[in-house]
């Protein structure tokens, strides 16, 4: 189940059940579970099932009802009937929850009782007229289709008229209306061969003369019929023991003229053929018995005897023809209702052969579909019966141009209720070699596998292994085409050399070149001479030996990267509206709102897409924040170093800066070193790895998708007190870097740096005042972090890193910047 | 190409490290004594453009300029198979060829009357380069040639080239021995006068460490230059991987040296490295890991500096940089920090933040090494002032026997007064002063009132 959908389901459960948790917390404890359990099979079980049903009827005081209604849709094979029953059982079971949906449901119908009053009166009246409007309407729709079958066709498929039920005597079934035959009081000993000829008639859907069809109570259930009094007792018996054939005959001839509207589907329609083929040969056979009788050579014993073999042989049909009907099945369901009755019949060889042989006739439309979609990636499927449903989410022609993340996840999707019983182990594959071809016709390429016919066969399990040896074939090609030909980790190593900030170089070149830009406003800057400036950085560094280099863009995003994580965290939660309201647009420098974006192509754009192209923006935005302000202080050092020529005394009023800066040059750059050496490489190695032994696309998807996931939240993205912390660190830099440089200018002017003196010492302590407090506020929240699960295991590392000579757990204790901690977080 | 470096040999010893220095950087790019890359080097994703340029016929041409008194150690070089490698007009040979004669004065005053000429190549090579990162300097302090006319041009170029970056690498006398050059004790002070003031980082390269690292770790008894130089070039090579071969951080000289040098006067920096190639014998025995270099990093014993061992002393380090080369996995560094810390195998500044910062660095693919791991140290340790200490303890000797003077008086600098050599005093004792007082926690308030 999609986790949105788990949301939405856990989200309305808590709406109806008046729970005041938020629902993603249900949700992660839901997903847990159920991944821990994915691999227990439920155990739903018949025997289980059955004996939960006893459990509830023994506690029920009135349980004929609740008896009544679960055979009824046990009759009807209902999805999840056995969860269902274990669901009641487990509930009446546990008082606590009894009590509780009690109390839910008292409560609803109390609030139904006494909202209305003598005030909502009319307005009452008026939802009464109008439900009474709509539902006499329905009413007369209905009785204008007909009595068409309770299963109305889709909308979209064109239905033919059911000739069968609007002229009922055009059917090969017993027809309804009676002729009222005389018959007239024969001898007892002509009985017999009047009888005969009234049952071959009857058994072949014709009138007899003293055996009589009634009427159906249930449109796919057994006909009964009346046998005339005065025939004698014996012969009644006799007779009544060949009558089911008939019964069986009705109620397969009632099968084959319905379902053989194509509505109903392929798996339908071949079924129903070869059931008509079964109804022909009766009809030969009964012929054949005419025959005999014509010649004087049958009585009723003989007849008996003729007709018990086919007595057996039609009532399995029959069954089969009624549990499907009764079921309302079609495709996948129809063949899962077959294969029980396969597997139901073990030990009675015959029951099992009709049965496989019907199953191998009504096969043949759903294999033919499954061939074409495992060999060709083709669904032909018009009354979509298959167990793969074609979303058509975006077409084709539109993919390179506009794609997003949904298009894998969305496009094609399996639907569990119409898997055949014996494919759903394969399944998932089936859909993955379907899919997989698609993305290869996609990319341009013939698929030139061959389609082989799939059979049904009940010992071996040769379709099983043919769909493995599609599905092994379709992934090895994908596999081949995304890794060999388009060079995926060609192109991830790109991507990784840009957005990552693996190759320094070209960064470096980078902010060399745009160091103005960045620092403008994003209103003043054109978004082409970036792109400009981009492009002879990357000629200009080690980047020029990249193949790829020229698919890299810029873009000028209109949120900072703060911004855009609190937003993503923080869906679905009450926060979320007070970031959006509170995020007012101050002015946007170009350094904030830059990011690289990448021009990805089909079908590489299945692993490097949106989503993740996304992520890696927002680590780049990061690194590249942390290396513009690196680079900053490193300016400011490199202005600085003039000093070295002052006279020694006026040096040393620099000396608190230069100890500040050296302060600030540490933190970034130690922020910078675990980031990327200490979670960046090592992920990606481990990605590298994981890459190495994948046997399928989905299995890149979903190693990339981790490595990008563990990036993010070990570069402390994900946690938003702790991406403040940090945005304010670097923050106070910058300030502290603009300070010193128009310092600088100024004293370049004044020559004497006396004047300027205590203003300048407040300020600096100033700035060391604040950058130390946003630092041990860094330290103590990474502190605070819960060590118990691995999770943030490599965020402690940084601890060792920042404060590797206790610097600042013993310096600045002493001067109780812990006090001025609890002053400032507010 | 941003970032790229221009180098200035200087004297005898600055052209003969300078050639193993650019000996070993033509080995470590697969470019041939000829300048021409070769054929298995052509894929390289390494930056041959820090340190070389590409002439119009595709030749790599060396940012190099050697510049010398006498011809003897540069004819050498134009002798050698690297003759073509070199630019011939950054060749400088001064016309009279005779040399310093050892003399600080006369180096000084020569550098001073060929300034012109040195400076049109200086500038010429600048100007080709896209956007010129700094300078680096090959000299000995101890010369004529190296510390006279290389701190003419010292003062030069942080003149000429204020926002560029000077980095020296500087020989120091050996000390053990008896030196030949007699005034080698006012040659050293002079120039460490011009490496405090205009020089932004100092290697310094301790000629005594060097030749005990040579008989102690390497088993040569009488180490050749070209031994001790093969030395100096890994260091120097070394050094600047990271700006060759690009990865996340370190860069750029600027990132590589501000993280080590918080105040611009404390900018002399030492080295180690390890492990040693002839270490191998022993090294075979069992696997380097990353803390057995980091550990031996910071052994006194493998420093390429020599200071006094004073037990007492609160000397420490004010930043280092290691640059780990080799197959490492970034969670040993981090376990080796942590052992590190915890058995406080080293001493840190009490003012500050300071940690051992890491660069991990790729090798070159073209030169097989016996070692997984090594790494070179480079740090910024308030020891080095013992280096000026012995300095300043030579030269007052000296100074108070008035002893080999005369030559200075030649020169002009010296005709009517000595200031010069009391100046530089003042400024190599404010320096030794600047770093006792950096292992106090009231550094930075240090000298106000």
């Amino acid at each position: 189940m999609s986790e949105f959908k788990l949301q939405h389901l856990v989200a309305e459960l808590l709406k109806s059940l008046g729970g005041k948790n938020p629902p993603e917390k249900l949700v992660d404890t839901l997903q847990k579970s159920i991944n821990n359990s994915a691999g227990k099979e439920c155990s739903g079980s018949q025997i289980a099932v059955q004996n939960y049903v006893q459990r509830i009827a023994e506690d029920l005081k009135n349980s004929e009802p609740f008896l009544a209604k679960f055979e009824d849709l046990k009759q009807k094979n209902v999805d999840c009937l056995g969860p269902y029953v274990q669901l009641l059982y487990q509930i009446s079971q546990d008082p606590g929850v009894k009590s509780m949906l009690y109390k839910m449901a008292k409560h609803t119908a109390s609030e139904q009782k006494f909202e209305i009053t003598r005030d909502d009166l009319p307005h009452v009246k008026n939802r009464l007229k109008k439900e009474a409007l709509k539902r006499s309407q329905n009413d007369s729709h209905s009785v204008s289709i007909l009595n068409v079958s309770t299963t109305l066709p889709r909308a979209t498929t064109p239905s033919m008229i059911s000739w069968v039920q609007r002229r009922p005597t055009l059917s090969w079934d017993f027809s309804t209306q009676s002729f009222n035959t005389v018959c007239a009081t024969v001898p007892a000993v002509s009985q017999e061969n009047i009888l005969i000829e009234d049952l071959l008639n009857v058994l072949i859907g014709l009138p007899g003369c003293y055996i009589e069809a009634e009427e159906l109570n249930d449109l796919y259930g057994p006909r009964t019929f009346k046998i005339n009094d005065n025939v004698p007792l014996p012969l009644q018996e006799l007779v009544r023991q060949i009558l089911p054939i008939a019964s069986h005959y009705s109620i397969i001839q009632r099968f084959t003229e319905e379902k053989m509207r194509f509505e109903f589907g392929q798996v339908n329609n071949a079924l129903a053929e070869v059931m008509n083929s079964i109804l022909k040969e009766h009809i030969i056979y009964i012929t054949q018995l005419q025959d005999e009788f014509l010649a004087d050579n049958l009585n009723l014993q003989k007849l008996w005897f003729y007709v018990q073999k086919r007595l057996q042989a039609l009532g399995v049909t029959a069954n089969i023809a009624s549990t499907i009907s009764k079921s309302d099945a079609r495709g996948g369901k129809v063949l899962s209702l077959l294969h029980d009755h396969i597997i139901g019949s073990i030990g009675d060889e015959r029951t099992q052969q009709r049965c496989v042989s019907l199953m191998e006739a009504a096969c043949l439309p759903y294999m033919k579909m499954l061939g074409m979609w495992i060999y060709r990636g083709i669904i032909s499927d018009p009354i979509s019966e298959f167990l793969v449903k074609d979303n058509e989410v975006i077409q084709k022609e539109d993919m390179p141009v506009d794609y997003s993340a949904d298009y894998w996840d969305k496009k094609y999707s399996i639907e569990r209720e119409k898997i055949p019983k014996f494919l759903e182990s394969v399944a998932d594959i089936i859909l993955k070699a379907g899919k997989y071809l698609n993305v290869i016709r996609q990319c341009g390429k013939p698929v030139k596998n061959k389609v082989r016919p799939i059979l049904y066969k009940i010992e071996e399990k040769h379709y099983i292994e043919a769909i493995e040896n599609a599905y092994k074939f379709a992934s090895q090609i994908l596999l081949d085409l995304v890794l060999k030909e388009k060079d995926l980790l060609g192109r991830l190593k790109s991507v990784k050399h840009y957005f990552l900030l693996d190759q320094g170089d070209f960064i470096v070149t980078f902010l060399t070149l745009c160091e103005k830009e960045l620092s403008k406003d994003v209103g003043d800057v054109i978004q082409g001479r970036i792109e400009s400036l981009m492009d002879l950085a990357l000629r200009l560094s080690s980047a020029v030996n990249d193949r790829y280099k020229d698919d890299l863009r810029t873009e000028l995003l209109p949120y900072d990267l703060q911004f855009q994580m609190l937003k993503i965290l923080t869906i679905q939660t009450n926060l979320e509206q007070d970031y959006r309201t509170s995020y007012d647009r101050q002015k946007l420098l170009v350094i904030d709102s830059f990011a690289f974006s990448y021009e990805v192509h089909w079908p590489l754009s299945l692993i490097l897409n949106r989503k993740s192209l996304a992520c890696y923006q927002m680590i780049f935005r990061h690194l590249f924040y942390c290396k513009y302000v690196e680079r900053m202080i490193c300016q400011v050092w490199k202005c600085n170093k003039v000093a070295k020529k002052f006279h020694f005394e006026d040096a040393q009023h620099y000396r608190t800066a230069f100890a500040l800066r050296q302060r600030m040059l540490h933190c970034v750059q130690n922020l910078e070193y675990h980031m990327m050496v200490e979670v960046i490489e090592p992920h990606w190695c481990m990605f590298l790895q994981k890459i190495g032994k994948v046997n399928n696309v989905d299995e890149i998807l979903a190693c990339h998708c981790d490595f990008l996931d563990s990036c993010l939240k070990d570069c402390m993205l994900t946690i938003p007190p702790i991406l403040r912390t940090i945005t304010k660190l670097l923050a106070i830099c910058v300030e502290f870097c603009q300070f010193m440089q128009n310092e600088k200018a100024f004293q370049d002017n004044l020559q004497s740096p006396a004047a300027a003196v205590p203003s300048f010492k407040e300020q600096m302590s100033l700035f060391d005042v604040q950058f130390s407090v946003a630092l041990v506020n860094l330290l103590d929240q990474i502190n605070d972090l819960n060590r118990d699960s691995s999770e943030h295991d490599r965020l402690f590392n940084l601890l060792y890193r920042l404060d590797f000579n206790s610097f600042y757990t013993g310096q600045l204790l002493k001067k109780n910047f812990g006090g001025l901690k609890i002053g400032s977080s507010g | 190409m941003p970032c790229e470096m221009i180098t200035l040999q200087l004297g005898q010893c600055g052209n003969q490290i300078g050639f193993e220095f650019w000996k070993r950087l033509c080995a470590e790019h697969g470019i041939n004594p000829e300048g021409i890359l070769e054929d298995f080097a052509t894929e390289g994703i390494d930056r041959k453009d820090v340190f070389f340029y590409q002439a119009d016929d595709e030749h790599y041409i060396p940012r190099a300029v050697l510049l010398d008194l006498e011809p003897r150690v540069i004819n050498t070089i134009l002798n050698s198979p690297y003759s073509k490698l070199y630019n011939q007009e950054n060749v400088f040979l001064s016309k009279n060829g005779g040399g310093a004669g050892n003399n600080w004065a006369s180096g000084y005053s020569q550098g001073e009357k060929l300034n012109e000429e040195i400076f049109d190549i200086i500038d010429r090579e600048a100007d080709g380069s896209d956007s010129l990162e700094g300078f680096v300097l090959c000299h000995s302090i101890a010369g004529g040639t190296g510390s006279g006319m290389g701190s003419n041009i010292l003062e030069k170029l942080s003149d000429r080239f204020p926002k560029k970056l000077v980095q020296t690498y500087s020989v120091f006398p050996n000390l053990d021995e008896i030196s030949d050059v007699v005034v080698q004790p006012y040659n050293s002070l002079l120039t460490l006068k011009r490496l405090t003031e205009s020089a932004d980082s100092v290697v310094v390269l301790d000629n005594t460490a060097l030749n005990r690292i040579a008989a102690d770790r390497l088993r040569i008894q009488n180490p050749t230059f070209t031994q001790i130089n093969s030395l100096v070039s890994t260091i120097m090579s070394v050094s600047t991987t990271t700006l060759r071969y690009p990865s996340y951080m370190n860069n750029d000289l600027m990132g590589l040296l501000a993280p080590l040098i918080p105040t611009p006067r404390l900018h002399y920096l030492m080295t180690g490295y390890t492990p040693l190639s002839t270490d191998t014998d022993e090294v075979n025995v069992r696997k380097t890991t990353v803390l057995d270099v980091m550990r031996r990093l910071l052994q006194p014993k493998n420093m390429m500096v020599s200071t006094s061992q004073d037990r007492n002393s609160q000397h420490c380090f004010i930043s280092i940089l290691n640059i780990i080369q080799g197959e490492v996995d970034p969670t040993q560094v981090h376990k080796s920090l942590q052992r590190i810390r915890e058995r406080k195998l080293a001493q840190f500044i009490p003012w500050g933040p300071a940690s051992i910062q890491v660069a991990l660095s790729r090798k070159s693919p073209y030169i097989q090494t016996a070692h997984r791991v090594s790494g070179l140290m480079l740090a910024n340790h308030t020891n080095i002032s013992s280096l000026f200490d012995r300095a300043l303890v030579q030269y007052d000797k000296l100074r108070k026997r008035e002893a080999f003077l005369d030559q200075f008086r030649k020169e002009e600098m010296f005709k009517d007064n000595l200031d010069e050599l009391d100046s530089s005093r003042e400024v190599v004792q404010d320096l030794v002063d600047e770093y006792t007082a950096a292992t106090r926690e009231d550094y930075c308030t240090w000298g106000q009132n």
